[in-house]
Order: structure tokens, then sequence, then C-alpha cells
């Protein structure tokens, strides 16, 4: 078995750091997000997107997407459908965006 | 489930505040002051019952031998005969238009420093050195070690050179000379510069014992005397001690000094200070040690009323030559002394935008003049600057809103679907496309969304913590930017804007919660507003208004958008295909 922990999914419980990263954004979800309502030109939005990359590529590569997409949604950026790589989140993180 | 959950924080988050808010600042009562020593007696010197030990032993003996011992002089009677001092009390008065600094002969120390930009709220100066506190120790004392000599040289009356203070012309400072000496061998020379341009004392201190120089170290009495701090609050905080070392700014409240009270090593400089005012040695780049008396003072219920931080500052070297800060925590003026004295303002982790914010404020207010309308022309070149950004948002909005039988059409063929549906995301997929081919996006991004928040929090920090803007009054009812407007007009105001504001934009939102909570957000913003800084509401009110404004002109100038229609959209409408 190849021992790609971050990439097992379901059958796997998360670590502390993927929780605790998890749990920050849904307290962000729930408590500052309502503030900027539709203001994100992207789907899934900045936030959906961080914590379903964290689910899927755990705390450290699913942040560093995260954050990537973060720095694009500004007026300068691109907009539209932008899923979560299905996998290899790094190289996905080093290649330019194929849009 | 989801929507309970999230409207179950936000009122948790809404109680929290209206308690705090409403409950916490109650004035408290003023009955007469009684003070605690909370530090061990031994440590102050000049206190008053510094060395009394308890009743029924054989003290006395003990006592004299011991100062015996500590003057290394066995045959000299512990108090010599006095041949350099003063005959009557006097004391040293310099006087300017920034400061009144008082200095005693009795002990050549400091017994008053009033700042006379700054009054209090009774309209009184504020003075740094506490009034209130009887039998406290004043700054410029001086600790040997050596407490029979100590308890003299800070009660003595010391010969002033000259019988006062002499002006240097060129420089603008003042210079006093203190004298005491015992034929014993027991000197004290304190030379202070005074310059009341920015509220700095130069300290030469020397001490002598028998004849050779002892090591001293600068007492400085319980401070900052800040009047208006003395009543407890919420958001003025009390004294506690303050210093630069490793590069770092070190905070350390009174309970904390109680278990630790000595720093030491090199250090930049090393205070006390409170919410506006510092009190602190320049150390510059050596070493020293610092010992911290907390003092609290309580009312007659026992409750605590304020706390004071006392300090003895020894720097390396037998005598004392440093240089002190005793003033308000003003920007420019602390920036002179030294770039890194700044930071004693604690401005919090947005830091790097409240000064260069605070400086332009500060320049603003060089032409203007007043506060209140300083902010509203930082507001305005704010706007100015961000002003393509907002002009490129706001045209994409108007074409949004021509897209809109479009949206409807989309959303309506979803519409019986629930939020959790998957659908539901096709919907959205759907409706992002649509935006994409006609160019159209009404957001523009989450990372100016996200910018206004740190903005937002360095402007509530700027108000909040500079003392320039302590009492600066704007006009009519507002006469304090730095606290909540009275009235609560400047907040509902504020509330309004951001609804007309929210009426302006075109609903993004298709999940029913996330519009009801759009729709209840300017009234938890008004309620989060009621308390803060009147300044702030200033801020915010005017940035809304600019923006509703531009919103308002594009859309009259532009008139009614043109969208191009793409040619895939085209064909798929000859096919009839209604539903589009």
């Amino acid at each position: 078995m190849p021992s790609s922990s971050a990439e097992a999914g379901s059958a796997q419980v998360p670590d502390v750091l993927t929780r605790g990263v998890l749990g920050a954004l849904k307290i962000y979800k729930a408590v500052v997000s309502p503030l900027f309502t539709g203001s994100c030109r992207y789907l899934p939005s900045c936030s959906d997107y961080m914590s379903e990359a964290v689910e899927r590529h755990g705390a450290a590569a699913g942040t560093a997407l995260g954050l990537r997409r973060l720095a694009r949604c500004q007026p300068l950026g691109g907009c539209g459908h932008d899923p979560v790589p299905a996998n290899d989140p790094w190289r996905a993180l080093l290649s330019r965006r194929p849009q | 489930m989801e929507k309970n959950v999230i409207i179950a924080v936000i009122l948790s988050f809404l109680v929290l505040y209206v308690y705090q808010a409403m409950f916490a600042p109650k004035p408290v009562p003023k009955p007469k002051a009684v003070q605690t020593e909370l530090a061990q007696g031994s440590a102050a010197p000049g206190a008053g019952q510094s060395a009394t030990p308890g009743a029924g032993q054989p003290a006395t003996a003990n006592a004299a031998a011991a100062a015996g011992a500590d003057a290394a002089a066995p045959g000299l009677a512990p108090a010599g005969t006095v041949v350099v001092s003063d005959t009557e009390a006097r004391d040293v008065v310099i006087d300017t238009d920034m400061l009144r600094a008082v200095f005693s002969n009795r002990g050549a120390a400091l017994t008053s420093w009033q700042v006379k930009r700054y009054k209090d709220k009774a309209g009184k100066l504020v003075d740094l050195v506490p009034q209130t506190l009887a039998g406290a120790a004043k700054p410029f004392q001086i600790d040997t070690g050596n407490a029979a000599v100590d308890a003299r040289a800070n009660s003595a009356l010391y010969r002033v050179d000259g019988g006062g203070a002499a002006r240097d012309p060129k420089k603008g400072t003042y210079q006093i000379a203190f004298e005491y000496r015992e034929t014993n061998g027991v000197a004290v020379r304190k030379h202070f510069t005074v310059d009341p341009r920015n509220y700095t004392v130069g300290a030469a201190i020397t001490a002598e014992i028998a004849g050779s120089p002892a090591n001293v170290a600068v007492v400085m009495g319980p401070g900052p005397g800040d009047v208006e701090t003395s009543e407890a609050s919420q958001y003025l905080m009390g004294a506690r001690a303050i210093l630069y070392r490793n590069g770092k700014v070190e905070r350390h409240d009174s309970s904390a000094l109680l278990s630790q009270p000595v720093m030491e090593g090199p250090m930049r400089w090393a205070g006390v200070d409170d919410h506006y005012f510092l009190s602190t040695a320049l150390v510059g780049s050596g070493a020293a040690r610092v010992e911290y008396r907390p003092l609290a003072t309580q009312n007659s219920q026992g409750k605590p009323l304020h706390t004071f931080v006392g300090y003895t500052f020894n720097p390396t070297g037998m005598g004392v030559d440093t240089t002190f800060f005793i003033g308000p925590k003003e920007f420019e003026i602390l920036k002179a002394i030294d770039a890194e004295l700044v930071r004693s303002i604690d401005y919090g982790m947005f830091a790097w935008i409240v000064v260069p914010l605070l400086g332009a404020l500060n320049k603003i207010n060089g032409y203007i003049g007043n506060f209140g309308w300083s902010i509203i022309a930082l507001t305005f070149l704010i706007n100015l600057a961000i002003f393509p950004l907002r002009h490129k948002s706001v045209v994409s909005m108007k074409k949004m809103q021509a897209l809109q039988p479009e949206i409807k059409a989309i959303q309506d063929r979803y519409g019986k679907l629930k939020a959790t549906d998957p659908g539901r995301q096709k919907m959205n997929t759907e409706l992002m496309e649509l935006y994409k081919q006609r160019g159209v996006n009404p957001a523009s991004g989450c990372v100016p969304m996200l910018l206004t928040m740190p903005i937002l929090f360095a402007f509530y920090s700027m108000l909040a913590y500079s003392i320039e803007l302590r009492g600066a009054p704007f006009g009519l009812w507002i006469k304090d930017l730095s606290v909540y407007d009275p009235y609560y007009v400047a907040p509902i105001l504020t509330g309004i804007t951001m609804l007309v504001q929210q009426k302006m934009t075109p609903q993004t939102a298709t999940d029913p919660v996330q519009q009801k909570m759009f729709m209840l957000m300017p009234v938890i913003f008004t309620v989060m507003f009621l308390w803060a800084p009147s300044g702030l509401n200033i801020y915010w009110l005017f940035n809304n208004l600019l923006a509703i404004g531009q919103q308002y002109f594009t859309n009259r100038l532009i008139g009614p958008a043109r969208i191009p229609r793409p040619a895939a959209e085209r064909r798929l409408t000859k096919k009839g295909d209604g539903s589009v």
C-alpha cells in the first residue's frame, strides 16, 4: 500500500493539525464570512475551497492550496469554476493554472 | 441544523459583546484610597514604613549592628555631622508651556511633573508623579543598598547650586545640581538636565559612603500618576512594567511582577507605562538591573482601585548617568528620542498599519486642526486610492443587473432543490459559467474584502491608544473622538449607510440562510459599533457614503450596460430552448 495518509480519505481519522485548520475555517465561515457574502470570485468560494483541500490533502498542502487560491481572488485574478485538484496537490501548487 | 448553529454562534457573540459593553465599565465609587504595598517592604526605600520589624523583637540592637556592618566603617557614628546641605526646604520649579516640573531639595527628588498639554476629566493638568500616595517614594530618590544611608540621603535637605534651575539658552534645557555631604564620608550629588520639549530628564547621580564610591540605583516612585486612569475602567489599562530587550517589547502586569519583579541584562529602555503615559529609563546599549514594585490602591470595601508600579533602576557601573523619559506617548516625540520607543504604544498586531495611518492623520491635522475633519479627509484619500478598484466592481455590478433575467431563469430551474442538494452545486457552477461567458463578475474578490478588516482594526487601535486623539473633539455633541458617541448617532447613521449600500448591491447569495445573514449584518455591525470610538464610526460612515456616492454616480453616468452575447448562447436560443 502506498503510505499516502493524506489522500487515504474517509477511512483515516484526520490528524490534529488538519482538524485544527478545519475547525478554524468552520468558525470563520460562521462568524466572519457572512460579513462578506458574495464577495468571492470563484466557485467553490475560497473558504469552501480551503476546507475541501485540507480535507483531501491534509493541513500542509491543503492550506497552501487555499492560500494560493486566496491570492488569486482579487480584481486582477481570475474567476469562475475552480475545483480543488483531485490528486497530486504539490504539483498542482507548482504548475501554472490550466485555465 | 447548520442554520441553528450559525445563529447560536452569532447570538452568543452578541450577548457577550453587549454584556461587556454594558456592565463592565461601571464607574467605581471613589472613597479614600487605602494603599497596600504588594511587594516586599524592603524593596521600597523611603516608603516610610521601610525597615520596621515586628514589635517585641530585639530589633534595635540588630538594626544597629546591621547598619554598622553596612557602613563598612565601624568607628563612625551612623549619622555623621552634615557639612553640605540646606537649612530650609525649597522647591526648584521649571515652568514652560509644555511642562511644569517641581524638584524638592528634600531628598533631591521630583515631587511634581505636570504635562501641560493634557488635562484629566476634571480639567486639571495630568501630574505624572501621583499626588494621592502619601509616603510613597518620589522619582530620583536613591538606593545604595545601605538602608541607613539611604534613609538620610532621601530625606535630607540638599544644597541647590545657584539656588535654582539654570536655563541653557542655546539648548533650551534646564540644569539643576543638588549636593549633600556628611563628615563621615557620605556624599551624594545629583545633577539633572531637564528638556521640557521632549519630557526627558538626564540624571547624573553619584554617591560616596565612607569616602569611596558606592553603587547607586535610582528609585522611581510609583507611576505613572495619570489621574484619569485611577478610575478603574475597561477601556483604559492601569500601570504595568514595560521594557525593550533583545529586540522585543516586554509587558508585565502587576500580578506577573509579584512573582518575577527583577529584569536584568542588556536592554534598550525599561520603565512603566499605562494607557497613555510612560516613565522609562533610556538605557541605550548598556545593561541594567530593574526591580519593579507594584502598588495597588483599594477603596474602603477592599476592592482594587488602581495599580501603580514603581521601579528601581540600577545600571552597570557605580554611579548613574541615564536619561529618563516621563511623559505622554506622543508618536512624534517618542520617535525623535528613539525610534524603538514608539513601540511602547500598544497598537497590537496591526501596528504596521496604524503607524503610517497615524503619521498621515497627524500630517493632515497639521493643515486642518481638527482630528474629526482630518479623519474624514484621510478617509477621502483612502477612497481615492481604491477608486479604480471600486470602479471596476461597480461597472460589473451594473452588468450583473442587466443579466438578472437570465440569472433568475437559471435559479428558477433549480428553485425547488434544497441548499444541501448536490444539484444546487450544479446551479452555482452554471451561474458562474454564465458570468464568465459574459465577462461579468460582481465581486472584487476575497482579498479586498479581507483587507478592509485590518484597516478597520488599525483605525480602532489608533483611536483607542493614541494620546493625540485622547479628548480630541469633533464638534456638536462629539467631544472626544476616542470614546463612544454618547447619543449613538454616528453608529446608527453608519448602520443606515450599510443598509443603503446593501440595497444597491445585487444579491448573489442564493442560499436562504446566507440571505438572512446578509440582511442581519447591518444590525450586528451597528450593535458592535455602538460603543466603539466615535472616530471609528466617522471613518466607517464616510467610507460608506463615499462608496455609495461612487456607485450612484457611476451608474448614472454609464447608463445601461452593454453585454456581449456569446455565439454559443445565440445558437442555443435559435434552437428554441425556451428555458434559458
